[in-house]
C-alpha cells in the first residue's frame, strides 16, 4: 500500500498544471460549501437574536377574553404560560396619545417590558409613567411624587367622559425615539384600578400565551395549535393575533433548510462536473503509464488506488486552504451585508442586528459545519474519480504499449475533405475528440444555464416595477381612517364619506403645485353584508376612466369593457379575492349589502371577469367597477384615494409641499412612490449582490474546466503540432487553429447556456410571478448578464489560447518533434 | 475558407459596414426630424385648443397608422380623396398656400446636401485610389520587362529585391518574381551542367584512350617480342597465345567501352516493354553459365512464378550479366550463386547472392563509380576495367529500378528492383 | 543573392553547440557543404555524429549559433519565423523516421495538408497520380492507424512530393522498416525524385542505403569528413 501512495504522491507533483486546476476547483468548492451553511446559519441565528431582543415573546394573543374563559384556558395542557393585559383607557391629552394599561407580571415578561426604575403598580393609585408622558402632562415628578392625570375610560364600547385623579408615581419606563416622534406613550396602572373603573361585565383581557413546544419544531404546527385552542374556546379568528415574526425567528421556517441544502447540492454538482471533466480529459495521456504498470505486474485494484490517492492528495492540500478562505469570507460577508443594509434603510431591526453582530452576541462558527464542508468536498472528489478510476484500470497492457488510446475504437476509414485549410483542420481535431469536447461544453453550459435562469429572475425583479405595483402614481393621499377609535368616531369611513377631506379644493390645491400633472381619484364603498360578511372588510373599488385600458388589460378570465362596468351591475374580481373565496367564477351573482354613510342598500352584481392587478391598483378592494358607477350609488363623496401623477419620480420640493398639505389637513396621510422604490431597491440590491457573487464563483469553477481542456488538447498534440510546423504551418496559422478550437468551445457553451438558459428562463419567470417573488410582473431579458458572460468567456478563451500557443512556441520545433513528453 | 485570407475583401467589408452605419444614422435622424416637426405642430394645436385635444390625438394617431401602412390607405373616417382635394384647393385659393412649396421641407434640404457631398467625396476618393493602382501596375510591368531583357543576355540574377519591399507588390507579383528566380536558377543549372558534361566527355575520352593504350601497349610488346629473333618456338607460341588473349581482352574492352560511351552519350535508348522477367534472367544466367561451370560454381535459380515486367530485355539482361559475371569472378571454386525473384508491392525484387570475397564496407558506395576497382577485387582479377556495375546501375536506374549490395558473412547479395 | 554557383543548397560555416562547459556538445562544428540540384545526396555518419542536427538546420527547423544556409540563393535564416515557415512549406519537403502523419486525418488529407496550409488549390488529378505512384490508390480514405509501416512512409513520401518542393530532406526514413519494405520505399523515393527533377538529401547510418545515392557525404563529430 505504501508504494501506491508514493506513486500517487509523485504523480501529483508531476502533473502539476492539471492538478493546480483541480486544486483551485476544490478550494472554491470547499469555500462555497463552508460559506453557504455558515452564513445561512449565522443569518438565522442573528435573526433569532434580534427578534428576541425586539419582539415580545408571546406566541399569540386572544383579544376580548372574559375572566371565565381566562380561567379555563389557564389550565389548558398546551399552554405553557400566559399573561394578561387590559387597556383601561387613555389619558385625555390633545396632541398625544397615552394609553393606560394593566399588565400582569407574566404579561410584562412576555412583553419584555422592563422598568427603568421603581416597581409595577399594585395599589389603586399607583402608576408607572415615563419622562415623555410627564412632559405631555406638563408636570414633573419622581418616584413617590404625585401627579394629576386627566383620563377617559373605555365604557360601553367607547371612551367615556374625562375624569381626573391623583396618582403616585411608582416606576418609570423608558421612552424610545418612536415614542417621541409619534407622541404615543404607554402608562401602567394596577389591577385594582382597572377593576374599580371598568364595570365587571365589560372587563376584557388580552390573553397572551406561549405554546408548550415539546416535539414541535415547525411554525406551521404551532400556528395550528393556536388556531385549535381558539376554536375550542369560541374565540373568533379576527380576535386572534399570532406573533409570526417571533415564531419564525425561533422556529425553523420549513422552507429555509431545504433551500440551503439545495444550494449546497448545486455547488457539489458544479464541483463534481468540473473535477470529473478535468480528469476525463487528461485520462488518455496516462494510458501508456498505466499499461506499463500493468505489464510489470500491477493489479487493477492497485491502479485504481493510485488514481484515487492522487486525487485525495490534491484534496489534502487544498481543502484546508479552502476552509481558511471560507472562514474569512463568511465573516466578511456577514459584516458587509449588514453594513450595506444599514446604509440603505434605517430600520431598527437592521441596527439591532449590527449591534449584536459587533458585540459578538451570535456565535457564527461551529465545528460541525466545518466537518460537513470537509466531508462533502471529499465526497465530491471521490465521486469525480470513480469513473476515471474505472477507466484507468481497464487499460490493456498491449494497447498501452502500442501507444494507442484506451478502449477507443478508431475507425479505419473515413471520408475526408478534398482540400484542407486551417479551419478544416480544426474541425478534424474537434471531431476526433467528440466526447471530450462534449463533456467540456456540457459541463460549462450547465453552470451557464443556471446563471442565465437566475439572472432572468433577478432582472425581471425591477424595483421600479415593484414600486409601480405597490403604488399608482408618484404619491398617494388617503384619508386617515380608524374604524374603532371611540375617541375619534369621526374617523370611521362612513363618517368620512359625509365630510371627505379628499374634495375638490384639495384636488385643486394639489394640481396647482408645480410638477403635478394630474390627480386621479379612486372611490370605495364598503360591503357590510351579503355574500361577504362585514368582518371581511371587502369593498367595491371605483376605477376612473383614465385607467380603463389598464383595467381591460389585466383581465385573465372572462371579458368586459369599461363601458359595461359603468352600468354598476357588473364587476371585475381581482384574482387575489380567490384566495379567500376560491369558489367564485365568472357569471356568478353576488348579493351585496353596501354601506354608504349612515345608510345601507342592497345590490346584486354579476362577476363579469376576473383579473390580475397590482396591490397599488386595487388597494385590497377586490370588486372593481367604473368610478362612475360607484359614485352614482353613493350619496356622498366616496373618493378614497388621490393618486398624484407627477412628471418626475421624486421631487423634493413637491414632496415637501404635499407633506405640508397633509399635515395641515390632519385628516389625510400620504405614501410616496419613492419610499416604496427605495424599499424594493434595498431588498433587491442585497439579493442581487449575493446571487451574482455566488454565481460568479460557480462560473470560475467551470472556467477551470475550459482551461484544462484547452491545455490538455494542446499538450497531447505537441508532437503532432510540431510535425505540422515542420511541414510548414506558420506560427500565425497555429495560433489561428487554436483560437478556432477555443472559439468552438466558447461558442458551443454560449449557445447552450445563453440560448437554452434564455428559453428556460421564461417558464421560471412565470413560476416566480405566480408565487409573487419580488413582486415580479414583467419579463425582462437579462441582456447585461448575457453580454457579460459572452464577453468574459471570449476574453478568457482568447487570452488562454494566446498563452498556450506562446508556451508551445517556447520550445524549438525540433524539441517538440523529438522530445515531447 | 480561402476568401477570408483575402485582405481586400476584409477591407471592403469594413468600408461597407461604416457606410451602412452612417447611412442608417443619417436616415434615422431624418426620420426623427420629420416626426418631431409633426409632433411640434400637434402639441401647438393641443395647447391652443385644449377642448379639441381628444379629437387632435385621434386624428394624429390615425395619421401615424397611415404612415406605417398598417391598416391600408383608406381609414374609416379619414377624409377621402375628393374631400382632400377640396381642402387643398381652398388652401390655395383662400389662403394662398402652394402645396408644392418645398420650403417647408426646410431642414431636409440640409440632409440631402450632406448625402450628396458624402457620395461625391467617396467617388472621388475611389477614383483617385484606382488611378494610383493602375500607375503602380505600369511600373511593375516595366520592371518585369527589364528583367527579361537581362535574362536574354545571360544574366540570371538581376531580379528586384521583392522580399524586402513585399508590401508594394501584389501576391500575384510575388509569385511571378518567385517563378522568375526559379527559372533563373534552372538556367544557371543548365549552364553548369553543360560545362560538366563537356568535362565528363573529355575525361571519358582520356580514360578510354588510356585503357586502350595500356592494352595496346601490351599487345605491341608481345608482337615485338615475337617479331624479334632469338626466341625459342615455345616462347614464341607462348607469346602468340598471349597476343591472342590480349586481343580478346581488347575486344571485350572495346565492346564495353563502346556500350559505355553510347549509353553516356544517350545514343542508345532504353525502351522498356512488358516481357517475361524470368526469361531475361534465364538469358543472363545462360551467358555466364560456361564461366561458372569452369570454376565449378553452381548457379541456382529460385523463381516460383514468372512475372511480366516492363523492362528493356536486352539491356536488363546485359546489366544482370555484369552482376552475375562479378559474382562468378570473385567467388572461389565450388561455391553457389543463387538467383531469386520476388514480387514486392510496386516493384519486383531480384536477388543475386554469391559466396565470394564480399565487398568492404567502406567501398560499398564507391563500387558504382566508373572505372573503380575494389581493392580485394583488384587482387583477384588484375584485368578488370571497373565498368560493370557502373553500367548496370545506369541501365537499371534509367528504367526506374535500383541496385544495392548487401554484405553477408562470406559473400554479397546484390538486390535489383524494377518497377512493375 | 548567390545565384552564380547554381547549387541548390549551400551551407556556409554552420555552427550549433549544445550545453556548456564540460557538457558542451559540438553537434555541428563549422560545417560547409554544397548540394547539387536534382541529385540524391546521402549524409552518413554514426549516431551522435551530428548529422541529424545538420539536417534540421538545413531544413530551417532550428536556428544555428553561427553560419548561413542558402537554399535557392536565399539566406533562410535571414527570414523571420513567419516567412521561414512559408518558405519551408513551399520549398522543402520533410520525411521523418517515424510519426510522419497526423493521426486524425486520412491518407488523402495527410497528403494534401501542406497544400492546404499554403492555400494552394488541390488539383485532384495530380494527387491521384501521386497516389498511384506510391501504390495506395485504394487506401485514399484509410486512417494512419490502419496502415503498415511501409504504407505510412509511402504516404509521407507522397506528402513530401505533392508541393513540388525544391529539396526533399529525409531523416532515416527507412529506419523502422524491414529490409524488403525498405528497398521498396527507397526505390520509390529515388524514382519519384528523379521523375520530378527534385533534389533529395537523406540521412542514414546504413551504408547499404547510402549506396543508392549519387553522392555520399560522411560526417563525424560535427564536421564533414569526406565527400
Amino acid at each position: 500500500m505504501k508504494m501506491t501512495t508514493r506513486i500517487a504522491f509523485n504523480n501529483m507533483k508531476y502533473y502539476k498544471s492539471r492538478n493546480i486546476l483541480i486544486g483551485i476547483a476544490v478550494i472554491l468548492t470547499t469555500m462555497l460549501l463552508l460559506v453557504v451553511p455558515l452564513v445561512g446559519r449565522g443569518m438565522i441565528k442573528l435573526q433569532f437574536a434580534v427578534t428576541d431582543r425586539l419582539y415580545p415573546a408571546w406566541h399569540a394573543l386572544y383579544r376580548n377574553v372574559d375572566e371565565e374563559t381566562v380561567r379555563k384556558m389557564a389550565v389548558h395542557h398546551d399552554i405553557l404560560r400566559y399573561g394578561l393585559r387590559s387597556d383601561a383607557g387613555y389619558m385625555s391629552l390633545d396632541d398625544a396619545s397615552v394609553g393606560m394599561i394593566y399588565i400582569d407580571e407574566t404579561g410584562t415578561q412576555l412583553y419584555k417590558m422592563e422598568l427603568l426604575a421603581g416597581t409595577f403598580p399594585a395599589r389603586e393609585d399607583e402608576i408607572v409613567v415615563s419622562q415623555g408622558i410627564l412632559k405631555e402632562l406638563g408636570q414633573e415628578g419622581d418616584i413617590g411624587d404625585t401627579i394629576t392625570v386627566p383620563y377617559q375610560i373605555f365604557r360601553g364600547g367607547e371612551l367615556d367622559l374625562t375624569q381626573q385623579k391623583e396618582f403616585r408615581i411608582c416606576g418609570f419606563l423608558e421612552d424610545s425615539e418612536a415614542n417621541y416622534e409619534k407622541r404615543m406613550y404607554t402608562s401602567l396602572i394596577s389591577e385594582s384600578f382597572l377593576k374599580n373603573e371598568v364595570p365587571e361585565s365589560e372587563v376584557a383581557y388580552r390573553f397572551l400565551f406561549q405554546i408548550a413546544d415539546e416535539g414541535l419544531t415547525a411554525t406551521d404546527e404551532i400556528e395550528d395549535r393556536i388556531k385549535n385552542i381558539a376554536q375550542q374556546f369560541d374565540i373568533p379568528e379576527k380576535e386572534m393575533n399570532i406573533n409570526h415574526e417571533y415564531l419564525m425567528a425561533n422556529y425553523v421556517d420549513p422552507v429555509m433548510v431545504p433551500a440551503i441544502i439545495m444550494i449546497m447540492a448545486v455547488v457539489v454538482l458544479a464541483g463534481v462536473i468540473t473535477i470529473y471533466s478535468i480528469y476525463y480529459v487528461s485520462m488518455n495521456q496516462r494510458v501508456q503509464e498505466f499499461g506499463r504498470m500493468k505489464a510489470i505486474g500491477g493489479t487493477k485494484r492497485q491502479i485504481r488506488q493510485i488514481v484515487l490517492r492522487e486525487g485525495l492528495c490534491v484534496a489534502l492540500f487544498t481543502i484546508p486552504a479552502g476552509l481558511l478562505i471560507g472562514t474569512f469570507i463568511s465573516w466578511g460577508t456577514m459584516k458587509w451585508f449588514f453594513r450595506y443594509a444599514v446604509s440603505e434603510s434605517n430600520e431598527q431591526f437592521v441596527e439591532t442586528a449590527m449591534d449584536i453582530l459587533e458585540s459578538g452576541g451570535v456565535d457564527l462558527y461551529c465545528w460541525w459545519v466545518y466537518l460537513l464542508a470537509c466531508a462533502v468536498t471529499l465526497c465530491t472528489v471521490y465521486f469525480s474519480l470513480v469513473r476515471p478510476m474505472h477507466l484507468a484500470s481497464k487499460v490493456s497492457e498491449v494497447e498501452a504499449m502500442r501507444m494507442q488510446t484506451a478502449g477507443k475504437k478508431r475507425r479505419s476509414r473515413r471520408k475526408g475533405y478534398e482540400f484542407l485549410s486551417v479551419g478544416r483542420l480544426t474541425v478534424r481535431n474537434l471531431t476526433e475528440n467528440k466526447k471530450k469536447s462534449a463533456v467540456t461544453i456540457l459541463s460549462m453550459a450547465a453552470t451557464g444555464i443556471f446563471l442565465m435562469v437566475t439572472a432572468t429572475v433577478l432582472s425581471c425583479a425591477d424595483p421600479r416595477e415593484s414600486a409601480d405595483n405597490t403604488l399608482v402614481g408618484q404619491y398617494e393621499i388617503s384619508p386617515v381612517i380608524e374604524e374603532n377609535n371611540k375617541e375619534h368616531p369621526e374617523r370611521r369611513w362612513s363618517e368620512i364619506q359625509k365630510d371627505n377631506p379628499l374634495n375638490e379644493t384639495l384636488r385643486r390645491q394639489i394640481e396647482e403645485l408645480s410638477g403635478v400633472e394630474r390627480v386621479d381619484a379612486f372611490s370605495v364603498l364598503r360591503i357590510a353584508g351579503g355574500t361577504f360578511s362585514e368582518e371581511e372588510y371587502q369593498a367595491v373599488n371605483g376605477v376612473p376612466k383614465e385607467y380603463a385600458k389598464e383595467l381591460e388589460r389585466g383581465i385573465t378570465e372572462g371579458g368586459v369593457t369599461y363601458e359595461e362596468l359603468k352600468s354598476g351591475d357588473k364587476v371585475i374580481v381581482d384574482s387575489a379575492l380567490l384566495h379567500w373565496h376560491p369558489e367564485l367564477k365568472t357569471g356568478d351573482k353576488l348579493n351585496l349589502t353596501i354601506s354608504d354613510g349612515s345608510r345601507t342598500f342592497e345590490k346584486e352584481v354579476e362577476i363579469a371577469a376576473i383579473g390580475e392587478y397590482g396591490s397599488g391598483f386595487s388597494n385590497y378592494n377586490y370588486l372593481i367597477m367604473a368610478k362612475e358607477a360607484v359614485d352614482r350609488m353613493s350619496e356622498y363623496n366616496s373618493d378614497n384615494y388621490f393618486h398624484v401623477i407627477a412628471d418626475k419620480d421624486y421631487d423634493e420640493t413637491l414632496e415637501q409641499k404635499l407633506d405640508e398639505i397633509v399635515r395641515s389637513s390632519e385628516r389625510v396621510e400620504m405614501r410616496t412612490w419613492k419610499a416604496a422604490y427605495e424599499e424594493w431597491k434595498a431588498a433587491l440590491g442585497i439579493t442581487r449582490g449575493v446571487c451574482y457573487a455566488f454565481l460568479g464563483i460557480l462560473g470560475v469553477i467551470s472556467v477551470m474546466n475550459l482551461i484544462n481542456t484547452m491545455i490538455n488538447s494542446v499538450h497531447v498534440r505537441k508532437k503532432e503540432l510540431g510535425m505540422m510546423q515542420a511541414i510548414g504551418m506558420s506560427d500565425s496559422q497555429l495560433m489561428k487553429m487554436l483560437q478556432l478550437e477555443g472559439l468552438f468551445y466558447t461558442a458551443g457553451t454560449l449557445v447552450i447556456s445563453v440560448g437554452l438558459g434564455s428559453l428556460v428562463g421564461y417558464p421560471v419567470f412565470l413560476y416566480a410571478k405566480r408565487n409573487g417573488m419580488f413582486n415580479i410582473s414583467n419579463y425582462h431579458y437579462p441582456v447585461t448578464t448575457a453580454v457579460t458572460v459572452t464577453v468574459v468567456l471570449l476574453v478568457v478563451q482568447i487570452v488562454l489560447t494566446a498563452g498556450i500557443s506562446r508556451s508551445v512556441r517556447k520550445n524549438s520545433l525540433i524539441e517538440r518533434i523529438r522530445f515531447s513528453e | 475558407m480561402e476568401w477570408s485570407s483575402n485582405k481586400k475583401v476584409k477591407r471592403y467589408l469594413v468600408v461597407y459596414l461604416i457606410y451602412f452605419v452612417l447611412f442608417s444614422l443619417f436616415m434615422f435622424m431624418a426620420a426623427r426630424y420629420t416626426i418631431a416637426g409633426g409632433q411640434r405642430k400637434m402639441i401647438a394645436l393641443m395647447t391652443e385648443y385644449p377642448e379639441l385635444e381628444a379629437g387632435i390625438i385621434d386624428v394624429w394617431e390615425r395619421q401615424e397608422l397611415r404612415l406605417t401602412g398598417e391598416k391600408g390607405v383608406q381609414e374609416e373616417g379619414f377624409p377621402d380623396k375628393k374631400e382632400s382635394a377640396r381642402i387643398i384647393q381652398m388652401l390655395e385659393d383662400k389662403y394662398g398656400y402652394d402645396m408644392s412649396d418645398m420650403k417647408s421641407a426646410g431642414g431636409l434640404w440640409i440632409f440631402w446636401g450632406a448625402g450628396i457631398a458624402a457620395g461625391t467625396a467617396w467617388i472621388v476618393t475611389a477614383g483617385y485610389l484606382d488611378w494610383k493602382k493602375v500607375s503602380a501596375e505600369r511600373c511593375r510591368l516595366q520592371e518585369l520587362y527589364e528583367c527579361l531583357v537581362e535574362f536574354r543576355e545571360g544574366g540570371f540574377g538581376a531580379i528586384p529585391d521583392y522580399e524586402t519591399y513585399s508590401k508594394e507588390y501584389l501576391e500575384e507579383w510575388m509569385k511571378v518574381w518567385e517563378s522568375l528566380r526559379e527559372l533563373g536558377g534552372y538556367f544557371e543549372g543548365l549552364k553548369k551542367r553543360l560545362k560538366v558534361d563537356e568535362k565528363n566527355t573529355k575525361t571519358l575520352i582520356t580514360d578510354i584512350s588510356h585503357q586502350l593504350k595500356t592494352s595496346l601497349a601490351s599487345l605491341r610488346m608481345c608482337h615485338e617480342l615475337v617479331a624479334e629473333a632469338g626466341l625459342t618456338s615455345e616462347e614464341k607460341s607462348e607469346f602468340v597465345r598471349q597476343e591472342g588473349r590480349e586481343i580478346e581482352k581488347l575486344e571485350t574492352l572495346l565492346c564495353e567501352l563502346v556500350n559505355l560511351s553510347r549509353l553516356e552519350a544517350h545514343l542508345i535508348q532504353i525502351s522498356p516493354v512488358p516481357a517475361s522477367l524470368k526469361k531475361t534472367i534465364a538469358g543472363a544466367v545462360g551467358q555466364v553459365y560456361m564461366k561458372a561451370r569452369n570454376k565449378d560454381i553452381e548457379i541456382q535459380a529460385e523463381i516460383e512464378e514468372d512475372l511480366t515486367v516492363s523492362h528493356d530485355v536486352k539491356w536488363t539482361e546485359e546489366a544482370m550479366v555484369n552482376i552475375l559475371d562479378n559474382a562468378v569472378k570473385y567467388s572461389r571454386e565450388d561455391t553457389v550463386v543463387t538467383v531469386r525473384m520476388k514480387p514486392l508491392v510496386r516493384n519486383v525484387l531480384v536477388e543475386i547472392e554469391d559466396q565470394g570475397i564480399g565487398i568492404r564496407k567502406e567501398e560499398l558506395t564507391k563500387i558504382y563509380q566508373r572505372f573503380y576497382r575494389g581493392s580485394d577485387a583488384a587482387k583477384i582479377e588484375k584485368d578488370g576495367v571497373g565498368v560493370g556495375l557502373y553500367l548496370a546501375r545506369m541501365i537499371l536506374e534509367r528504367q526506374g529500378g535500383t541496385i544495392s549490395a548487401k554484405q553477408k558473412k562470406g559473400g554479397t547479395i546484390f538486390r535489383i528492383t524494377l518497377p512493375c | 543573392m548567390k545565384m552564380d554557383s547554381g547549387e541548390i543548397l549551400v551551407v556556409e560555416d554552420l555552427v550549433k553547440y549544445y550545453g556548456a562547459g564540460e557538457n558542451l556538445v559540438r553537434a555541428v562544428d563549422h560545417t560547409c557543404l554544397q548540394i547539387e540540384r536534382g541529385k540524391f545526396t546521402a549524409i552518413v555518419g554514426r549516431s551522435g555524429s551530428g548529422k541529424s542536427t545538420l539536417l534540421h538546420l538545413i531544413g530551417g527547423l532550428d536556428r544555428p549559433d553561427e553560419g548561413k544556409v542558402w537554399i535557392e540563393g536565399k539566406d533562410i535564416f535571414a527570414l523571420k519565423d513567419e516567412r521561414l515557415a512559408e518558405f519551408r512549406r513551399k520549398k522543402i519537403g520533410f520525411i521523418f523516421q517515424d510519426y510522419n502523419l497526423i493521426p486524425s486525418l486520412n491518407v488523402w488529407e495527410n497528403i494534401v495538408l501542406p497544400l492546404g496550409l499554403d492555400n494552394r488549390k488541390v488539383k485532384r488529378q495530380d494527387v491521384r497520380e501521386v497516389l498511384e505512384k506510391i501504390g495506395l490508390t485504394d487506401k485514399e480514405e484509410t486512417m494512419p492507424d490502419a496502415l503498415s509501416g511501409g504504407q505510412k512512409q509511402r504516404t509521407a513520401i507522397a506528402r513530401a512530393l505533392v508541393t513540388r518542393p525544391a529539396i526533399i530532406l529525409a531523416d532515416e526514413p527507412t529506419g523502422n522498416l524491414d529490409s524488403q519494405t525498405e528497398l521498396e520505399v527507397m526505390s520509390l523515393l529515388k524514382n519519384c525524385v528523379k521523375e520530378f527533377g527534385q533534389t533529395l538529401v537523406m540521412i542514414t547510418h546504413d551504408e547499404m542505403i547510402a549506396q543508392m545515392a549519387d553522392r555520399v557525404i560522411e560526417v563525424a563529430d560535427g564536421k564533414v569528413v569526406s565527400d
